[in-house]
């Protein structure tokens, strides 16, 4: 899905700027970046969605514009280099970042992506990927009329693209899609509208930031929700180590049926937690103290941390002792049951709750 | 001094316009009110571009947030990881907002969450209870399962049988005129039955085991409780071991109850096979 997906904005939301339609001298030397809203209807009006994209816009010193992408989280999807000529504007570098590859076009020389006046730029761009998945971009783009918008001049450029796309499997996939990009000056790309045969786009520029603004929201420090610092954590350094990349730790539900957790589920857990667990030293103790951790392809448990709530829901601290009487207890297991997606066993973030109430273990969850 | 202060002006002056000067002016678009709310529609769902819960998902959905503060379905989105991955210091939270703004679309929600992941069945009952009352003559299914049955739950793991059955009979009538009884998803006969065990009318557990054995042939959990009702009732040795026999060759082939995320209300284990351990 990913996949299908970042092909089509790449392709799809390309719209190339003249130069001469960005904003001035120092501006566009020490980079901008535009801030775009990029929606997509399915003309069976069954679906609707939006995304945020940015795109940074800055010249090397060769005066080549390097246009770079980012998604909603401000991380680096793909970068396109552009050179301008009498005849127009030339790609001569575009790459895209999938999982962890770089895939890059095969760009031939003679390609226009951008006219010269009112002529008509042409270009024929593809790309490989794994297992002989071959797509191949060919695009005619010319003026088709001035407008004006936000108070400033521009014009609608034309872009008629067909895609086809050539699958393992061999099954030949065609589509064709018409877009009109709008430009303004001092702006670049404001706004495009279009359609292929199942959807219509649609994108609009919604905020532009100096790139120094840009790098400083970049360090928003946002992780994905249940992230656990390697080492920051309660077995600190440790010797735990996930199987495959920190960024491919899945969860413990991924695998469906097939969850990382306790080896024999809760009836062995609570056997197990029983005759090991004495909460006699605390007799009030009510709420959800809940470990967090990490269960490795090979069954080993690590980087177990905690998150406290009363009964209630609200934020709370047990005491330090009864939250590591509950850690010791769960690191004595030395066996438990990875995450198995796909019949691949996986790393994967887990937990367990102990549900407590004046002093006595009532759940263990989930 | 007053040249000194003259001086510290033009200076402050000068340093103004010299920053007014290199602040370049930049695009910023001003939304109708209209725009915002459905741009934070869209948004919403364009997370679903991303992992659930990941930081590019995040993002969007606290961009949602921002062009529309009372947009439900994005709390109730920004509340499944935290749900789902046992940061229940949060969860709730979400949840709370998403009923506030949309009551009848998230308020059953809660309540599942309640019910199945944290055992909460006061809480539960609370929310099955306010949702059904917002919409008389109709029966509502938050996660695709009805309040009545969700209900039924609650009351039976907090051992109110009466209750219990008063709830599971009512979902099992509405079900049966409406899809019919043989349709009905087999779990609400394994409950009822359950409660009618506990009550100690073991003729009535049979014939719900039965039912729902008909409608789900060879589940373990079935057939896991007719033994045992059959145990109860006095029957001859040979037919309830027969039965839980049964009960432990289809688990073995991985026929019972078990549910993604959670653990099912009286699910059956390996461990429960072991030489009289729920006789």
């Amino acid at each position: 899905m990913h996949f299908f997906l970042l092909s089509y904005l790449l392709l799809w939301i390309s719209g190339s700027p003249h130069y001469s339609y960005f904003p001035d001298g120092k501006l566009i030397s020490d980079g901008i970046v535009n801030k775009y809203y990029v929606s997509t209807f399915s003309k069976d009006g069954l679906t609707e969605y939006a995304t945020i994209e940015y795109r940074k816009y800055e010249k090397d010193d060769r005066g080549n514009l390097i246009e770079e992408r980012f998604n909603p989280a401000m991380e680096p999807v793909s970068r396109m280099v552009q050179k301008e000529s009498d005849e127009g504007i030339r790609l001569i570098e575009n790459y895209f970042l999938f999982r962890k590859d770089t895939i890059h076009y095969e760009i031939p020389d003679a390609n226009l992506i951008f006219p010269s006046g009112k002529q008509t730029a042409k270009s024929e761009v593809s790309f490989t990927y794994a297992g002989g998945y071959h797509r191949v971009f060919n695009q005619e783009a010319s003026w088709l009329r001035d407008t004006s918008a936000a108070n400033r001049n521009g014009f609608v450029l034309q872009r008629k693209r067909r895609i086809v796309t050539h699958k393992p499997d061999g099954v030949v996939d065609s589509t064709f899609a018409v877009m009109e990009d709008v430009f303004l000056e001092g702006i670049g790309l404001y706004s495009y509208e279009g359609s292929d045969e199942k959807n219509r786009y649609q994108l609009e520029l919604v905020e532009q930031f100096t790139l120094e603004d840009f790098e400083k929201m970049q360090n928003h420090g946002i992780k994905r929700i249940g992230y656990i610092h390697p080492e920051n954590n309660l077995d600190g350094k440790g010797s735990f180590l996930p199987c495959g990349p920190e960024d491919e730790i899945a969860d413990y539900y991924n695998g469906q049926l097939n969850r990382a957790e306790f080896k024999g589920g809760k009836i062995a857990i609570w056997n197990f937690v029983k005759p090991r667990m004495n909460l006699e030293n605390w007799p009030k103790a009510s709420g959800y103290l809940t470990l967090r951790f990490v269960i490795n392809c090979n069954g080993e448990a690590g980087r177990f941390t905690t998150d406290e709530a009363d009964l209630d829901f609200n934020p709370k601290q047990f005491d330090d002792d009864l939250v590591n009487h509950f850690y010791k207890i769960l690191k004595e297991n030395k066996d438990w049951s990875p995450c198995i997606i796909r019949g691949e066993n996986r790393d994967a973030y887990t937990y367990i709750t102990f549900k407590l109430k004046d002093g006595k273990l009532i759940e263990i969850l989930p | 001094m007053e040249n000194l202060l003259k001086y510290c002006l033009s200076i402050g002056i000068l340093l103004m316009l010299g920053s007014c000067a290199t602040k370049p002016v930049l695009y910023k678009k001003e939304f109708s009110e209209s725009e915002k709310e459905n741009y934070s529609n869209l948004l919403k769902e364009g997370c679903g571009l991303f992992y659930q819960g990941s930081a590019p998902c995040q993002m969007t959905l606290y961009e949602a947030l921002d062009l529309n503060p009372e947009n439900a379905d994005v709390y109730q989105e920004l509340g499944a990881p935290l749900l789902k991955r046992g940061i229940i210091s949060q969860s709730i939270q979400k949840y709370n907002e998403a009923t506030k703004y949309n009551q009848l679309s998230w308020q059953g929600w809660r309540g599942y969450m309640y019910l199945y992941f944290y055992r909460d069945y006061e809480n539960a009952i609370k929310d099955f209870t306010e949702l059904d009352a917002l919409t008389p003559g109709v029966v509502d299914y938050p996660q695709s399962e009805s309040v009545d049955f969700q209900r039924g739950i609650a009351w039976l793991m907090l051992e109110n049988l009466e209750m219990a059955d008063s709830l599971f009979t009512r979902h099992i009538e509405h079900e049966s005129n409406e899809v019919g009884v043989d349709y009905i998803d087999s779990r609400a006969f394994l409950y009822r039955g359950i409660t009618f065990f506990k009550k100690g009318d073991y003729e009535k557990a049979l014939i719900d085991f039965n039912q729902g054995l008909n409608n789900l042939p060879d589940n373990a959990d079935l057939l896991f409780w007719k033994s045992k009702t059959q145990k109860a009732l006095g029957l001859p040795a040979e037919k309830w071991q027969k039965t839980r026999a049964e009960a432990k060759e289809n688990f073995e082939k991985g026929n019972h109850n078990r549910r993604p995320y959670v653990e099912e209300f009286f699910q059956v284990y390996e461990e429960d096979w072991r030489e009289g351990r729920r006789d």
